[in-house]
């Protein structure tokens, strides 16, 4: 239960959730401040989701307490996360054929 | 009987996960909910990509960035006053847990008056100042304007339709997320003033508003900072 872990450091996890959106805004201006640099649209767009999705995570594991929850019920709620990337795998015939 | 008992180990039946039934309850819910959130996003993403010649507009030109991000903070900010509120419940510190929970109330309904603020801007307005084109943003798409002969003339962007009408779709529908969230925890918030609250009823908002947050932290990446327009092409 939820009792019985250590309670992590909000405040810290809030730290880094704000300064990896200020870096999240922050990339997704290079683009405009490097015009000559076109190719470098698929490296933001790589970082963007990549600390999108360690932000996500943070959440996910600290303020929703997965971190201290037993393993078998961490499986059975990240598995819609499986069925979601399922779902856009599925998709992607869609986007190279389209 | 009762020694009996103790020597039996527990109902497997009961108990396995460890959690209570409405907290499974609640995890179940945003299991579904998260799989409508996904269903959005990856139709966004294979329309996005499949219109990326067809002129799919720079997010960053018509859509108020710095705006959404301090909203962005501030959707943050009241996970994280959520889960100082959970701690104010576990430590039975009621007077702790209302102020929390009054802030993430306030932090809710922040981010709805500025996502109203910003549809409303997209509605009616002029986003050009000092001689730059201004734009609308309908339902369905964006329109640039023009001043011809004191008149306005609108003209429709090829490519914009699709533009328009997923994000009012991902963005309404998350915003209808918060607005049930802000409900429920007023909701909450009246139970515990009115001394019927538990933990487990705290926490599970607290998961509710949590998953809020971490959808919104997705669809502000992928529909506002994601850009897919080399910048100088037009």
């Amino acid at each position: 239960m939820s009792e019985d872990h250590k309670h992590p450091n909000y405040i810290l996890i809030w730290i880094v959730l704000l300064v990896l959106t200020v870096l999240e805004v922050a990339v997704a201006f290079f683009p405009k401040w490097f015009p000559d640099m076109g190719s470098v649209i698929g490296i933001t767009i790589t970082l963007l989701l990549g600390m999108a999705f360690v932000k996500a995570g943070l959440v996910a594991a600290y303020f929703m307490h997965l971190k201290f929850e037993q393993k078998n019920f961490v499986i059975i709620v990240s598995f819609p996360l499986v069925l979601a990337c399922v779902l856009v795998i599925l998709l992607l015939p869609d986007v190279a054929f389209g | 009987m009762s020694e009996a008992a103790a020597a039996t180990p527990g109902d497997v039946r009961k108990q396995v996960l460890g959690v209570t039934d409405g907290k499974m309850a609640m995890w179940i819910f945003l299991g579904s909910d998260g799989m409508s959130f996904m269903g959005l996003i990856a139709a966004y993403v294979v329309l996005r990509i499949n219109n990326l010649d067809n002129d799919w507009p720079s997010p960053g030109e018509y859509l108020g960035i710095q705006l959404t991000a301090f909203n962005t903070f501030v959707l943050i900010c009241s996970s994280v006053t959520m889960v100082k509120a959970f701690e104010g419940a576990l430590a039975n510190d009621v007077p702790k847990l209302k102020k929390y929970l009054l802030l993430t109330i306030l932090g809710g309904a922040s981010f709805l008056g500025m996502q109203v603020y910003e549809y409303n801007h997209f509605f009616a307005n002029t986003h050009g100042v000092d001689g730059a084109d201004p734009f609308r943003l309908f339902l369905s798409g964006i329109w640039e304007g023009k001043l011809i002969d004191g008149e306005w003339a609108w003209s429709h962007l090829k490519g914009s339709t699709l533009f328009g009408s997923t994000f009012f779709v991902m963005s309404a529908f998350h915003g209808c997320h918060v607005f049930s969230g802000v409900v429920y925890l007023f909701f909450i918030y009246i139970g515990v003033c009115n001394g019927s609250w538990n933990k487990n009823r705290i926490e599970i908002v607290g998961l509710y508003w949590h998953f809020v947050d971490l959808v919104w932290i997705v669809i502000f990446t992928i529909v506002y900072l994601v850009e897919t327009k080399v910048p100088g092409s037009s």
